[in-house]
């Protein structure tokens, strides 16, 4: 009796076991489908997400590789970059602006498609949000192209480097000391010979 | 005297998060290329931090994607020729959006997906063994790719 009872209950408990995993991770995907769309700003609520952390690189002499945070496609066929920075004031910095336009170049090349000259910065920050969402535009091709070649030249000890606009730069900077050693005389530290 | 170039012949790539520097500090960039990173303890602890967000952030995104019907999905695939040829890479992606997009909503294209997994391994073992076999399956999904993307 209590064999035939067991044998009715078991199969019973068994599909609601797997009902309710297959529910579980409906709403888990749900969550995360939601979790990334309101970490999206207006601008990308219709779009496609395009890529996650992917590389692409760029065509040319001195090509550039770039990893890109997220793409997005737009209904238009476009595609808007987004870029996650994990620091504590929400700012944009300059080298958030030459990073994604790198990326458009990077992307643009290997992809073949167009990329709005509108990116977005992601930036954690305190509630009620938990990311805060800043609008860049970015480089022409060309700037990029000249600042690749102003690196290039300043590794090959061509060019002065120059110091950096603001003095907060400095003030957690790793190199500190060797750069206050080197002083202006910095350009010719670099053209010494370097075995490597 | 001829000054000597720091760079070697194999090294003409920019990464873009290096090139990023040249915005922060270009004295930075230089003596970085002199001495190698330097960083203290609070820079390290937040060099972690960002690292793992950025894994929380890639995780998320790629949840997402397999839901909304992006192409940067990573699960439920078995795209043994794509992933041989071009590995982890955007075109591996770009035609597994076209397996679900298009060949799975159709009765042939079911076909063709059941018979791609059956013979799929098989033909890899056979790709693997030639690097010109391989290089032609390359350029022909990469087109293929190019052309599902700008669709």
């Amino acid at each position: 009796m209590k064999f035939e009872s067991m044998s009715l209950w078991m199969p019973g408990l068994a599909i609601a076991l797997a009902v309710l995993a297959v529910l579980g991770r409906l709403l888990w995907r749900r969550r995360a489908r939601m979790a990334e769309w309101r970490q999206r700003p207006d601008a990308l609520r219709d779009a496609q997400l395009l890529s996650v952390e992917a590389e692409y690189r760029s065509k040319g002499a001195r090509p550039i590789v770039a990893r890109v945070d997220r793409a997005y496609r737009l209904p238009s066929g476009r595609v808007t970059l987004m870029e996650l920075k994990t620091r504590s004031t929400v700012v944009v910095l300059p080298s958030d602006v030459i990073q994604l336009s790198a990326q458009r170049i990077a992307l643009e090349d290997e992809l073949g498609l167009q990329v709005t000259d509108e990116a977005f910065v992601l930036i954690p920050a305190r509630a009620p949000a938990p990311f805060a969402v800043r609008s860049v535009q970015l480089m022409s091709r060309a700037a990029i192209d000249a600042l690749v070649e102003r690196r290039w030249r300043l590794m090959d000890g061509v060019e002065v480097p120059r110091w950096p606009e603001r003095e907060n730069v400095c003030r957690r900077c790793g190199q500190r000391a060797a750069c206050r050693g080197a002083g202006e005389r910095l350009v010719g530290a670099v053209r010494r010979p370097q075995k490597f | 005297m001829r000054r000597r170039s720091r760079r070697g012949p194999d090294r003409i790539v920019t990464r873009a998060s290096d090139l990023a520097q040249m915005g922060r500090c270009e004295r930075l960039v230089v003596l970085e290329a002199m001495h190698g990173t330097k960083r203290d303890a609070v820079q390290e602890a937040a060099r972690k931090r960002g690292i793992a967000a950025h894994a929380r952030f890639e995780t998320l995104g790629r949840q997402a994607a397999s839901v909304s019907g992006g192409c940067a999905r990573r699960q439920g695939d078995r795209c043994f020729i794509a992933t041989l040829a071009f590995g982890d890479a955007w075109q591996t992606d770009v035609l597994r959006d076209f397996r679900d997009a298009v060949l799975r909503r159709r009765h042939w294209g079911r076909w063709l997906v059941a018979s791609y997994y059956r013979h799929g391994p098989r033909i890899c073992r056979v790709l693997r063994r030639s690097p010109t076999l391989l290089r032609m399956t390359r350029c022909i999904l990469g087109w293929a790719a190019h052309g599902w993307l700008r669709w």
